[in-house]
């Protein structure tokens, strides 16, 4: 049988084809890398939440302390979303009577209709999840709550957002830069939910210096070992 | 010493395979996997496989940037005192395999994923180790296999979801058709529909009974421990006097009550304190294996295990003498093997020299035993038990298999009286009974008078499957138009009745049970029911019976309420909940006089003669014209029950280590002489009934005999997803009148081959070089007799020879200063009884592969215990000309799970750094790095590792062979029972023990958010070890010297397997010791060889000699 070969001619084009290749190959280099990179995927993430609960308006104006709403968070590796019973400790419907039964802020807003029709349906109010790590991933955060690691290390400056978003790009070698150097890190336990801290402390006017001499202190004195092994996170 | 000897000292086996270094058991030895491990699936060409992975390539690319949206559906009100993410723990009992098992459950979410002993339940509180009951976090129960694998059958698929309606037997039923979606795809709306349909049937059903006063109505249930069903009964006919109850046992245990009812204890229960026994005889009865007390009397026998003396405690011994090969003959000082048909003349021996009470010394004779002939071996060893109970008087107890004759039963119950047993070791508790005063008959009359009836309630699992194949059990059924059958499954009894209505599994219902001792302990559910609609037995008659009260609860605190004699106040009630048993109930002791003088016990309808022991000459060897057949329930799936649960199908039974099967288990005698060959099938007949089985060898079987498990070979459509066709269906060989022992048997080989799935070869340890190792490998089991660790404490260290110390070629870890993990296996408490096997499952996801895939070897379990005979090679060879002596052998068994090694071959040769070390010591496998080279499966000397070769827990879900529908099997139903503590693991991933690292990281965490800042002994717990009752498996910090893992590793029993690699791990064993009399004591155990005694410098040398 008669085999089919490529005419010489063709020849020039092999150089042709070793570029190509290699141009795809740093194509797919760079989108791999650049395109699956924590910072890009996750940085930001913004869902649209079915009530606008506003957390600069409860947590910053308000003041109200983080644990009101996410009381496990020092309990369990879960922060937990509060139930729609916490919710309508302050905006609880009006009743048949015409009267709300408990206190009534906003108790007609049309925002809270989702949160209202939970309450009287039973039903639970379907809330986005921001922060997810992978499910291989075990994060506890009374590990890090009860040990001086506050909630603005990881989250931002939730007081300040409207709608909360992924401020943080929260990979492993963020994860694993703070288990190395925990000092920065590191505040009194009472300060966790302090997301201004240093700012209206006794700490207010430390330099860099003396707040990394605090943390170093801390670390000590709390027996602070953070592990970098897998099984720390991985199981 | 002669080679020889060494030969007979060295020689551990797991299997025939190995001893005769089968091609087979070569594969298994020296490749990681069997040869066709890497084969792809049967039925799958490698084209159709290239184009599903290609496409699976590309789908790859499609699947979105992100993770997909989530969503987090939070409570409106959130229950009191549940915090998401931190497990909670309830008391609940319930009855389960005909054992009352004292749980405390494990829920996270409100899903029960859990199930463990109640530390707290008198049934264990009672007997802790005296140094535990100091210190509370040490305390614990222990379980047994079925109820760790509960938790399964509560999440299984088959379950019916509504209220099945046949309108003829055979037919798929009319109303709540589950797999016809078509017509109405609303599983959920269909079910509720069937409910409608049958409370219109019920009504009508309640007019015409109450108009005839019950008459025709029969009410099919068993012999139960929970009081409120008992209380339900009773009320059947005082509502409708003119009912029939039907007494059904499907596993036969009634013997014993009725003996002890002859010896004038009335409706006693028998349950035996081994805490107090110095000599425990065990007589065909598995006390430690399958008895419903097993957990129980594990505990006990364990305590009193330790061969070191401490004040008045010293070790016990445990003769046993069985037919079959039991956990408890495993665990045995002595054991031998006799037809369970020759046991009533044996124990008439015993009696006979009871009643003469001489008690001859133990000391050294001449003749060591295994060198006597048999008929002089029989007569030593009945000295030796007659002796040993003669003088224990009180401390002693000698129990014998529930499944014996009457005769037997009474003679056990005299012998014990003579020795003045009662009282101490054997206690009778007189436990109140509902049902006492109301007339009942037995299943083969109900049967007889099938015409009589009109309408039938049936309430055991499945009685059509497991009754004897004589009773036409399913014809009287059908004959009947009325009948109602509360289960779990559509199965071969829903076959045959008009309404199968839907019922609860133990952890969604109320419920109670009386602990052996008649403790009242109530059940709670843990969850409501996940069908709705599915009712308890308790829930179901107070329907039927139109009570004024059907909720569960009610019905169960009226029970309580009733036993206690008062009210109960809901502060009580909740406590009792709280703890799991109502303080103040329980069984009053029997303290009357037994009759139990003479011979045999008189009075009553019972006389001299007919109850005497059969008198003969007991024959060891195998007299091929009294061949015997002895049906034992499983030890796996008992009497076919749960049959649907995969991790029971897969769990290794503990001494044939068979999974997917049930066989016709022999000695190595038996087969050769009969010509039967493992693998092959023997046609087994009596009078006119045959049935075909698979051979399967266990040396020291008793010769002659044959033990079949019953509860296998239900049909491909009723037996469910998992349980369909698998093993062999014995009930047409069954007789009704014959409970367990089948004389009067031919056993034919065929030579028709048939596959079984035994794991006893995977998996196994290399010693390197079969004809070098005799002198320089070392024992991967240690065991010495009690004499011997008396003589020289230190003798384990010695059974291996060393001449050297192995420099480490690798940089030694840094060990970190704060906590440093190891385990300690104790094989001197070790029973194998698999509860750790299906704990270490449930707790860390280990996914089951079905038959086809263990045959490759490919089972995920990541403990396994292994099971190594021992046995004079002499004979052996001599045995395979002449089959007139038995051979001996005896059983050690080891769990082996990852011994997590300080300088671990398998993160050497790891080309992604997938498994480390972490700075604690132990071994951590990262997923999601491993990219499968299996590196590190080949490199790990323990065999320990295990690879996914298919996405077993999710795709293909419980994967039970290629190209059949069961992979559907992991359907949403199914896979809650996963723990959401541990990685699911996918395709292509190695997994091993991990030491429960989530339960060392969560404990960790814990010490510092709610203790003090330091982990205690105890706090943290393997699941292997909170599962083993026997307390084998400790598990702690080894840099805190106060820790029960510290100081068990520096006991002089402690040896590492494998030491000479110097790879350090950190699992040690105990050897095995034996408290064999010294009249029993084999050559071997006697003169054992010690080939590191006096070679290696670094043990200090006792004085003795015992190289010859």
């Amino acid at each position: 049988m008669q085999r089919f070969l490529f005419p010489r001619w063709t020849n020039k084009f092999l150089a042709l084809l070793g570029v190509l290749a290699a141009a795809g190959g740093a194509y797919a280099g760079v989108l791999f890398l650049g395109a699956t990179s924590p910072i890009t995927l996750n940085t930001g993430y913004r869902p649209e939440q079915p009530v606008p609960f506003s957390h600069a308006l409860h947590a910053g104006e308000l003041k109200m302390d983080c644990r009101y709403c996410h009381n496990s968070v020092d309990k369990s590796a879960h922060s937990t979303i509060p139930p729609t019973q916490t919710c309508i400790n302050c905006h609880s419907p009006k009743t048949a009577a015409g009267a709300p039964a408990l206190s009534a802020v906003h108790s007609e807003s049309k925002k809270l209709k989702p949160v209202h029709d939970s309450w009287r349906s039973g039903e639970s109010v379907d809330w986005i999840r921001i922060h997810r790590l992978p499910d291989y991933v075990y994060f506890n955060h009374s590990a890090h709550v009860n040990r001086g690691v506050s909630c603005v290390t990881c989250h931002g400056r939730i007081d300040r957002m409207d709608i909360v978003y992924q401020a943080k790009d929260q990979s492993m070698t963020w994860c694993v830069d703070c288990h190395r150097h925990p000092e920065p890190h590191l505040r009194p336990v009472e300060d966790i939910t302090n997301l201004a801290w240093p700012v209206g402390t006794k700490y207010e006017n430390y330099t860099e210096a003396q707040l990394l001499e605090l943390g170093t202190e801390l670390k000590n004195k709390n027996n602070i070992h953070p592990q970098t092994n897998c099984a720390v996170c991985h199981r | 010493m002669s080679q020889s000897g060494i030969d007979h000292q060295k020689r551990y086996f797991r299997s025939l395979d190995e001893l005769q270094q089968t091609p087979e058991f070569e594969q298994f030895l020296s490749r990681e996997f069997p040869q066709a491990a890497s084969e792809f699936p049967e039925g799958v060409s490698r084209r159709r496989w290239l184009q599903m992975m290609g496409a699976s390539l590309a789908l790859g690319g499609v699947s979105g940037c992100r993770y997909n949206r989530e969503e987090i559906a939070s409570f409106v009100v959130r229950p009191e005192g549940r915090i998401e993410g931190v497990a909670q723990h309830f008391a609940t009992n319930f009855e389960w395999a005909g054992r009352a098992v004292h749980a405390l459950v494990t829920c996270r979410e409100g899903r029960p994923l859990k199930v463990d002993g109640n530390a707290d339940h008198p049934a264990y509180s009672k007997s802790q180790p005296s140094d535990y009951a100091e210190n509370k976090k040490l305390r614990s129960a222990g379980s047994d296999a079925f109820s760790q694998a509960s938790i399964l059958s509560l999440y299984d698929q088959d379950r019916i979801a509504g209220v099945l309606n046949r309108t003829a037997a055979g037919k798929a039923p009319e109303r709540y058709l589950p797999i016809d979606k078509k017509t109405d795809p609303d599983d959920h709306k269909n079910s509720l529909k069937s409910w409608e349909a049958f409370g219109e049937y019920v009504a009508a059903s309640r007019e015409k009974l109450a108009a005839t006063n019950g008459d025709g109505l029969a009410v099919i249930y068993e012999p139960t421990r929970s009081p409120s069903v008992r209380r339900m009964l009773a009320e059947v006919v005082k509502k409708y006097p003119k009912a029939t109850l039907v007494r059904y046992e499907s596993v036969f245990s009634g013997n014993v009550v009725k003996a002890v009812e002859a010896a004038g204890a009335g409706k006693s229960s028998m349950v035996y304190d081994l805490d107090q026994a110095k000599v425990i005889v065990s007589l065909d009865a598995d006390l430690l294996g399958a008895d419903p007390n097993a957990v129980h009397y594990s505990r006990q026998f364990s305590n009193h295990r330790s061969p070191v003396e401490a004040g008045d405690r010293r070790m016990n011994r445990l003769y046993c003498i069985e037919s079959q090969y039991s956990v408890t003959g495993s665990a045995a000082d002595f054991r031998l093997a006799l037809q369970s048909s020759q046991i009533p003349m044996l124990l008439r021996k015993i009696e006979e020299a009871i009643d003469a009470g001489t008690i001859v010394e133990d000391k050294d004779e001449e003749v060591p035993y295994d060198k006597l002939e048999q008929s002089k071996r029989v007569a030593r060893v009945v000295e030796c038990i007659a002796s040993d109970l003669l003088s224990n008087k009180g401390s002693a107890v000698l129990a014998v298999g529930s499944h014996h004759p009457m005769t037997v039963q009474l003679a056990a119950i005299r012998i014990n009286a003579k020795l003045g047993n009662f009282g101490k070791t054997v206690n009778l508790f007189e436990v109140p009974n509902e049902l006492a005063g109301v007339p009942t008959i037995k299943l083969d009359e109900f049967v007889k008078r099938a015409k009589e009836f009109k309408s039938l309630w049936i309430l055991p699992p499945n009685p059509v499957f497991t009754v004897a194949g004589d009773i036409r059990l399913a014809e009287a059924i059908k004959s009947l138009s009325d009948v109602v059958y509360l289960s779990n499954y559509d199965d071969e009894t829903a076959d045959c009745c008009a309404w199968t209505v839907p019922a609860t599994h133990p952890l969604e219902a109320w419920g109670d049970v009386q602990a052996s001792d008649g403790v009242l302990s109530i059940g709670q559910p843990l969850i409501s029911p996940l069908l709705v609609g599915s009712k308890s037995i308790i829930e179901f008659l107070a329907i039927m019976l139109d009570m004024p009260e059907v909720d569960g609860q009610k019905i169960v605190k009226e029970t309580a309420c009733q036993l206690l004699g008062s009210p109960i106040t809901e502060r009580k009630w909740k406590e009792a909940l709280h703890i799991g048993f109502v303080a103040g109930t329980g069984g009053k002791k029997f303290a009357g006089e037994l009759k139990a003088d003479g011979k045999a016990i008189s009075g009553g309808n019972l006389t001299t003669t007919t109850y005497e022991l059969p008198e003969g000459d007991i024959k060891l060897g195998l007299d091929e014209t009294k061949l015997e057949v002895v049906l034992h329930p499983s030890d796996a799936i008992y009497d076919g029950r749960l049959g649907n649960n995969g991790w029971l199908q897969e769990l290794p039974q503990p001494i044939t280590k068979l999974t997917w099967d049930n066989a016709a288990v022999c000695s190595i005698g038996t087969a050769k002489a009969l010509n039967l060959k493992q693998g092959e099938l023997v046609a087994l007949k009596m009078g006119d009934s045959t049935v075909k089985l698979p051979v399967f060898v266990v040396p020291g079987h008793a010769e002659g005999s044959f033990t079949v498990n019953l509860g296998y070979g239900r049909s491909k459509a009723k037996g469910g997803i998992v349980g369909g066709a698998v093993g062999t269906n014995l009930a047409s060989f069954r007789r009704w009148n014959q409970a367990s022992i089948y004389t009067g048997i031919e056993a034919i080989g065929t030579s028709e081959p048939y596959r079984l799935a035994t794991t006893q070869d995977h998996f196994a340890l290399d010693e390197m070089g079969m004809a070098e190792q005799a002198k320089r490998s070392p024992q991967l089991i240690r065991e010495g007799t009690l004499d011997e660790y008396k003589k020289d404490a230190s003798f384990t260290g010695k059974t291996v020879e060393m001449h050297f110390r192995n420099e480490s070629l690798w940089k030694e870890p840094k060990v970190d200063e704060n906590h440093k993990w190891g385990m300690t296996i104790d094989l001197n408490k070790c029973t194998g009884c698999n509860a750790c096997v299906v704990a270490c499952q449930a707790e860390n996801n280990v996914p089951i592969v079905g038959k086809e895939q263990v045959i490759r070897g490919r089972e995920m379990h990541w403990l396994r215990i292994d099971r190594y005979f021992h046995c004079d090679q002499e004979a052996m060879s001599k045995a395979n000309e002449s089959f007139k002596d038995p051979i001996d052998a005896t059983i050690v068994t080891q769990p082996m799970a990852c011994a997590h090694c300080e300088t671990a071959p398998c993160e050497e040769v790891c080309p992604v750094a997938a498994t480390v070390h972490t700075e604690e010591g132990i071994n951590a496998m990262a997923y999601n790095r491993c990219i499968g080279t299996r590196y590190c499966g080949n490199n790990c000397p323990y065999k320990v590792r295990r690879f996914n070769y298919f996405n077993y827990n999710t795709e293909y879900g419980y994967f039970y062979g290629w190209q059949d529908n069961r992979e559907q099997a992991s359907q949403k139903l199914q896979s809650l029972v996963l723990n959401p503590e541990v990685t699911v693991r996918g395709r292509g991933v190695m997994e091993k023990c991990t030491y429960c690292i989530q339960r060392v990281q969560n404990g960790k965490i814990e010490s510092r958010t709610k203790g003090d800042g330091r982990v205690h002994d105890g706090d943290i717990r393997s699941a292997c070890q909170e599962a083993c009752s026997s307390q084998a498996i400790i598990f702690g910090d080894l840099n805190d010297k106060t820790s029960r893992v510290y100081q068990s590793q520096n006991e002089p029993r402690a040896y590492a397997v494998l030491e000479e690699l110097n790879i350090k791990p950190r699992t040690l064993y105990l050897s095995r010791i034996r408290n064999v009399p010294k009249r029993l004591a084999t050559a071997i155990q006697k003169t054992p060889i010690r080939p590191g005694h006096g070679a290696d410098h670094s043990h200090e040398s006792g004085d003795h000699g015992h190289h010859s």
